[in-house]
C-alpha cells in the first residue's frame, strides 16, 4: 500500500483487524463450547486466553503508524475536546498562562532589543568598543568616547587591531523644498564601512579618501540610509552622484547604506553619514575636531585574527600613556585625572546606546520579577490541575482498566498542559506586542523609543516557545503523576468521591504558601518601588515644573553672533512677556533634570587657597533675566540680573553655594573668582565676577541627590552653546506658552527651524522614567501575583468545602453554629496564609535588600510597607476564602447528610 | 500488560512470521485457522500467542508479504483469509535457508556441549 493509501485508508484496515479479532475471539467461544463449557464459561475463558484485546489491537496498528506522533495527535485532539468541555478552567489557564508568558516576552524583547541583539554585520563578536575610563575624585566615570588624536594614536601604535575608526551621532538640517528639517545623522572615520564589513546597497561607501580636509574626490561625500533611500527616492539608483545642502553646504550622495544598517548606536537612526572631516564644516569655530582636549568621539576596532579581547586591552594599557604625551600639552599631560584614566576594550559587536547603562539593571530586575511572576503562574496552574485531575480520576481509572498504560495517560496529561501553554504562548506573543509599544513610552529618549525595533521575531518566538513549554513541564508533570498512579480498583468502585484528593490536598497545601510567599515578596518590592516615585515627586525641588514650557533656540544658521545674538533673545524674552497667557519668560544653557549641566571652578577672590582643586568645583548655569522667576525660585537676597549691560560681571550664587565659598560672611556685593583651565593649550585664565544675589536650592542634574551648590552667571556674547540655549516659558497654560513661543520664532527669528518644544512636566517625568517604569511593572505584576495567588485559594478553599461537605453537615446536625463553621474554613485560610507570610517576609527582605540601589528615600526594611503588604495579601485571601465560606454556611445539614 | 511477562512468544525475531509464511504456502487461512495449524503442526509445542499473532500479520501485510481477503470460514463465519504473495514466498525462501543454517549452527554447539557433558 502506497504512503499516500497508508495515511488515508487507516481507518479501514483498523476496522478490518477489529473486526478479524472480534470474530477470532467468537471461534475460540465456539471451540471451547464445543468442549464441553457453558455459553458464559466459555466466553470468558477465549476472552482471557485471547489476552488485552485493545493492547493487542494497538500493537497491531503500530505496524502501519509513526506511532508515537500518531498517539500524540489523538491526544491533542483529546486534550482539545477535553478543554472545549470545561471552558471556564482552559480560559483561567490560558489567560493565566498569557499574562504570565507575555510579561515575559514583553521584558525580554526589550532585554534584546537593547541589550542582546548584535550589529548586523560579519563577525559581531570581533568588533569591540575602546572607550576611556576616567577615574576622577568623584569617581570613576567610565565608557568616555575618546577624539580625533587619540583615535590616530591608537591607530599608529597598535598592533592587535586590524582596524580602528571613530563614530559621533550628529544631527543635519537638510534643505528640502518644504523647507528646513532635521535629520540624524553621524559623521564617521573614512573607514568605519570597511572595518564594519559592510556592503552598500547602492553606489558605495564612504572611504579613507572621502575624510580628508576640504572633502575627497566627490567633494563632501555623503552616504545615506536604505530607509531614506525608499521613503524620500523610492529606490532610485540615478540619485547617487546628485547634490543636497546638508548643514548649508552642498554635499554628494555617494551610496546608500545596506538595508537594516542603523549604525553603531543601539536606538538610533542615522540617515546620513558623512566623513569626520565634515564636523568642523558644519560647525565652524565650535569645531572640536581640531581640539586636542576635547571628548566627542566613540571608536571602535576589530580585533586581528587570532586575538582577544584580553590581548588587545593589555596592549591599550601600554598605549594610553604613549597617545595621552603625544596629544595633550605637557601641563596637562601630568594632571592626577589624566594619570589615573585608562583605555577600556569592551564588546562593541552588540553596538552601544546611552540608554544602556541607564536601564541594564532595571531591566534586570524586571526579568527577575516576570520570572517569578510566571513561577506563581505555574504554582497556580499546576494547583489547578491538580483539583480538575482529582475530579477526573474515574476517567484515568477507566482508562487503565481498559488497558492504557500509565506512561500513556501520563503522555496524555502533559499533551493538555502544553496544549494550553501554547495556546496561552500565542496569545502572550500579543499582548507583549502590545505592551512593549506601551512600554517604550517609559523610556525617556523619545526618538531611541521610536527606533528600538521591538516587533516580534524569530528570536522572541522561539524565547515564548521556550517559556511555554518550560511552564507546561513546571504545572503539568505533578498532576500527571498523581493521575498516572490512580489505583484503579477503589477508584471505579467508589462512586462519587475522589481518593486521591487527600493527595491532591497535601500538594496544593504546600502549593499555595509557595505561592503566597512570593506574592508577598513581588507585593513589598513593587510598593518600595511605588513609594521611591512618589517620594521623588514630593522632593523639594527649588522649581515649579507645571505650566513651564521648555523650547530649545536652533540658532546657528542665524547671522547674528556674538552680542548681536544676545540682544535677539533679550528681544525674544520681551515680546514673549508680551504675549496673552504667559507671566514670564527666560533663558538659559541648561534646565534642571535634563541630564547635562556644566561646572567650573569658583573662589572667592580674596582667598589665597589654589584654585584647581575638585572642591572647588561648582555646577553653573549661564541664564537670562527673569529666570529664578519664570521658574519660581525664590530670590532669598539681593537682585536678579537685569538683562543690561550692568550685568556683567555679575552672578547669583544658590544658598549652598554661598555659605560653602563665603562662610559666615555677608555675600552680597563679595567678589568670586571663576578658574577656567583650558585642556586644549593648557593655559589658566581666571575672570572676577561680583555677587549680586542669592537664591534657594534648587537640583540640577540630579534628583536623587541634594541640590548642588550652583553659580548662576548672565548670558552673554561669551556664553557657551549660545545659539543653543533654551527658552523657559511660564503661563496660564502650556498651549498658551507654545503658541507665544511659536509667534514669537516667526515673528522675531524667521528661518530658524521650529523645534519642538517639551513641557517641564514631561522632562520631569522622563527624568524619573525608569523609577516610573519599574514601578509601574512592578505593581502591574504584584497585582498579577494577587490575583492569582486569590485565584489559588478560591480554588482550594471550594475543594476544602466540596470534600467536607458531609462533614459540615455533621457538625451543623450536632449544634455548630454557622459562626463556628464560617471560622473553620477562615482558620485553614489563616494558616496558609501565615505560613506562606512567614516565608514570604524573609524573601522579601531578601528582596528589598537587593533592590536597594532603585530606592530612594525608602529604606529596605521600611516596616510600613511590609505591614501593608501583608496587610493587602490578608485581605486578598481572606475575600477569595469568602465565597466557599459562603457556600460551607449554608450547607443544609439534612441534604449535606442525604447525600453520602 | 499481563501477557508481557510470559514464556517467550517469538523464539527468535521473524520466527513467527516464517511459521505463518509456510502455513500459508501450504493454504490460505485466517487468524484462528492458523493458530490451530501451527499448534497441530508442532505437536502442541509451540503456543501462538493471539497477542503475537496479529501484530505479525499486520506487519507481513504492510511489507506485501501476504495479502487479505475477506471469506467465509469452514464455520460459516465472515472471516479475514490471508494469502502468501509471490514476494512472500521469496523472504520464505531466503529467511529459510537462513534459519536453516542458523538450526544447523546451534544444533552442532548444543550437541558438543552434550557429548562433552
Amino acid at each position: 500500500m502506497s504512503w499516500f493509501g497508508r495515511i488515508f485508508g487507516r481507518g479501514g484496515l483498523y476496522r478490518d483487524l477489529a473486526d478479524e479479532m472480534r470474530s477470532h475471539i467468537d471461534e475460540k467461544t465456539e471451540q471451547f463450547v464445543r468442549e464441553g463449557m457453558s455459553r458464559e464459561e466459555a466466553e470468558h475463558a477465549a476472552r482471557r486466553a485471547f489476552g488485552n484485546a485493545t493492547l493487542i489491537e494497538e500493537r497491531g496498528r503500530e505496524a502501519w503508524q509513526w506511532t508515537r506522533v500518531e498517539s500524540v495527535l489523538a491526544d491533542v485532539k483529546f486534550a482539545a475536546r477535553q478543554l472545549w468541555n470545561s471552558p471556564a478552567f482552559a480560559a483561567t489557564a490560558v489567560l493565566t498562562l498569557a499574562l504570565g508568558i507575555g510579561a515575559n516576552t514583553g521584558i525580554f524583547t526589550l532585554m534584546h532589543a537593547l541589550l542582546l541583539r548584535s550589529l548586523p554585520i560579519p563577525e559581531p563578536d570581533r568588533l569591540v568598543r575602546i572607550a576611556l575610563d576616567i577615574d576622577s575624585p568623584n569617581g570613576v566615570v567610565s565608557d568616555q568616547p575618546l577624539n580625533a588624536f587619540l583615535l590616530q594614536s591608537i591607530q599608529r601604535h597598535s598592533k592587535t587591531l586590524s582596524g580602528s575608526f571613530g563614530w559621533t551621532p550628529f544631527d543635519f538640517v537638510l534643505k528640502e523644498d518644504t523647507g528646513l528639517h532635521i535629520y540624524s545623522g553621524a559623521v564617521v572615520s573614512g573607514n568605519a564601512f570597511q572595518v564594519l564589513g559592510v556592503t552598500p546597497a547602492a553606489g558605495r561607501l564612504l572611504t579613507p579618501a572621502d575624510d580628508q580636509r576640504g572633502g575627497g574626490p566627490d567633494g563632501w561625500a555623503a552616504v545615506i540610509s536604505h530607509r531614506f533611500w525608499q521613503q524620500h527616492y523610492h529606490s532610485d539608483p540615478s540619485i547617487i552622484g546628485h547634490h543636497v545642502t546638508l548643514s548649508d553646504h552642498s554635499v554628494t550622495i555617494v551610496g546608500v547604506a545596506p538595508q537594516g544598517f542603523e549604525g553603531v548606536f543601539v536606538a538610533m537612526h542615522p540617515d546620513f553619514y558623512l566623513p569626520l572631516e565634515y564636523e568642523p564644516v558644519v560647525r565652524g569655530t565650535r569645531s572640536m575636531l581640531r581640539q586636542p582636549g576635547g571628548l566627542w568621539i566613540m571608536v571602535w576596532a576589530r580585533l586581528m585574527p587570532g586575538v582577544g579581547q584580553k590581548m588587545a586591552a593589555a596592549e591599550m594599557r601600554t598605549v594610553y600613556p604613549v597617545a595621552m604625551s603625544e596629544t595633550l600639552p605637557p601641563s596637562v599631560r601630568h594632571l592626577a585625572v589624566i594619570e589615573r584614566s585608562s583605555f577600556a576594550v569592551r564588546p562593541g559587536g552588540k553596538g552601544w546606546s546611552l540608554l544602556r547603562p541607564q536601564y541594564e539593571r532595571p531591566l534586570m530586575l524586571l526579568q527577575i520579577l516576570v520570572g517569578v511572576v510566571l513561577v506563581v503562574c505555574c504554582v497556580n496552574l499546576a494547583g489547578l490541575c491538580l483539583a480538575r485531575a482529582s475530579t477526573r480520576e474515574r476517567e484515568f481509572a477507566i482508562r487503565g482498566a481498559l488497558g492504557a498504560a500509565r506512561t500513556r495517560i501520563m503522555q496524555q496529561l502533559l499533551v493538555e498542559s502544553l496544549l494550553l501553554a501554547m495556546c496561552g504562548g500565542a496569545l502572550a506573543i500579543l499582548f507583549a506586542w502590545a505592551t512593549d509599544r506601551y512600554l517604550l513610552r517609559f523610556l525617556a529618549d523619545r526618538e531611541a523609543a521610536a527606533a528600538l525595533s521591538v516587533g516580534p521575531d524569530l528570536f522572541t518566538l522561539l524565547i515564548t516557545g521556550g517559556c511555554a513549554v518550560l511552564c507546561a513541564l513546571l504545572f503539568g508533570l505533578a498532576p500527571g503523576w498523581l493521575a498516572s498512579h490512580v489505583s484503579i480498583e477503589p477508584a471505579l468502585r467508589r462512586s462519587g468521591h475522589s481518593i486521591t484528593a487527600g493527595r491532591d490536598a497535601v500538594a496544593q497545601r504546600i502549593f499555595l504558601p509557595v505561592q503566597v510567599a512570593l506574592t508577598l515578596a513581588l507585593v513589598v518590592v513593587a510598593a518600595m518601588l511605588s513609594t521611591t516615585v512618589n517620594r521623588l515627586r514630593a522632593a523639594h525641588l527649588g522649581f515649579r515644573i507645571d505650566n513651564v514650557l521648555l523650547a530649545p533656540a536652533d540658532f546657528e544658521r542665524l547671522p547674528q553672533k556674538g552680542l548681536d545674538l544676545v540682544h535677539l533673545y533679550d528681544r525674544m524674552i520681551l515680546r514673549m512677556r508680551q504675549m496673552p497667557g504667559v507671566d514670564s519668560a527666560s533663558v538659559a544653557v541648561s534646565t534642571p533634570l535634563h541630564g547635562m549641566g556644566q561646572t567650573s571652578v569658583f573662589t572667592a577672590a580674596s582667598s589665597s587657597k589654589p584654585a584647581i582643586d575638585f572642591s572647588n568645583r561648582y555646577w553653573v548655569n549661564d541664564v537670562g533675566p527673569g529666570y529664578f522667576a519664570t521658574l519660581g525660585t525664590r530670590m532669598l537676597a539681593g537682585r536678579d540680573f537685569s538683562g543690561e549691560d550692568s550685568d556683567a560681571n555679575s552672578c547669583i550664587l544658590n544658598r549652598s553655594a554661598a555659605n560653602r565659598i563665603f562662610p559666615g560672611s555677608t555675600v552680597i556685593g563679595q567678589m568670586l573668582r571663576q578658574t577656567t583651565r583650558n585642556m586644549n593649550v593648557g593655559q589658566t585664565t581666571t575672570q572676577d565676577c561680583q555677587v549680586i544675589g542669592i537664591v534657594e536650592d534648587a537640583k540640577y542634574t540630579s534628583l536623587r541627590e541634594p541640590a548642588p551648590p550652583t553659580v548662576y552667571l548672565p548670558f552673554g556674547a561669551n556664553t557657551d552653546r549660545l545659539a543653543s540655549m533654551y527658552f523657559v516659558i511660564h503661563g496660564a497654560s502650556l498651549t498658551e506658552a507654545k503658541d507665544a513661543w511659536q509667534k514669537v520664532l516667526h515673528e522675531l527669528a524667521p528661518g530658524s527651524p521650529e523645534t519642538e518644544p517639551i513641557s517641564f512636566a514631561v522632562q520631569f517625568d522622563d527624568y524619573i522614567a525608569r523609577e516610573r517604569l519599574l514601578s509601574v511593572l512592578s505593581g502591574f505584576f504584584a497585582a498579577l501575583a494577587l490575583l492569582l495567588s486569590g485565584i489559588g485559594i478560591y480554588g482550594l478553599m471550594a475543594s476544602y468545602v466540596t470534600r467536607r461537605t458531609t462533614e459540615i453537615g455533621v457538625r451543623m446536625a450536632l449544634g455548630a453554629t454557622r459562626a463556628g463553621i464560617f471560622g473553620l474554613v477562615m482558620r485553614q485560610v489563616a494558616v496558609l496564609l501565615l505560613i506562606g507570610t512567614l516565608a514570604g517576609g524573609g524573601l522579601a527582605i531578601f528582596a528589598a535588600r537587593s533592590i536597594r540601589t532603585f530606592l530612594f528615600d525608602v529604606s529596605p526594611g521600611n516596616p510600613a510597607i511590609f505591614v501593608f503588604a501583608v496587610l493587602i495579601l490578608a485581605l486578598a485571601g481572606f475575600a477569595a476564602a469568602m465565597l466557599p465560606a459562603r457556600r460551607a454556611v449554608s450547607i443544609d445539614p439534612m441534604n449535606a447528610l442525604r447525600s453520602e | 500488560m499481563e501477557n508481557s511477562k510470559q514464556e517467550p512468544r517469538d523464539l527468535f525475531p521473524g520466527a513467527l512470521e516464517m511459521m505463518i509464511l509456510e502455513s500459508l504456502r501450504r493454504q490460505p487461512a485466517h487468524g484462528y485457522a492458523l493458530v490451530q495449524h501451527i499448534q497441530q503442526r508442532s505437536n502442541n509445542l509451540l503456543q501462538v500467542e493471539e497477542g503475537s499473532l496479529y501484530p505479525a500479520l499486520q506487519r507481513l501485510l504492510r511489507d506485501k508479504l501476504v495479502k487479505a481477503e475477506w471469506g467465509i470460514s469452514a464455520t460459516n463465519r465472515r472471516v479475514r483469509i490471508y494469502q502468501i504473495t509471490a514476494a512472500g514466498m521469496k523472504h520464505l525462501e531466503r529467511e529459510r535457508s537462513s534459519f536453516e543454517r542458523m538450526f544447523e549452527g546451534i544444533a552442532l554447539v548444543l550437541s558438543t556441549g552434550k557429548a562433552i557433558s
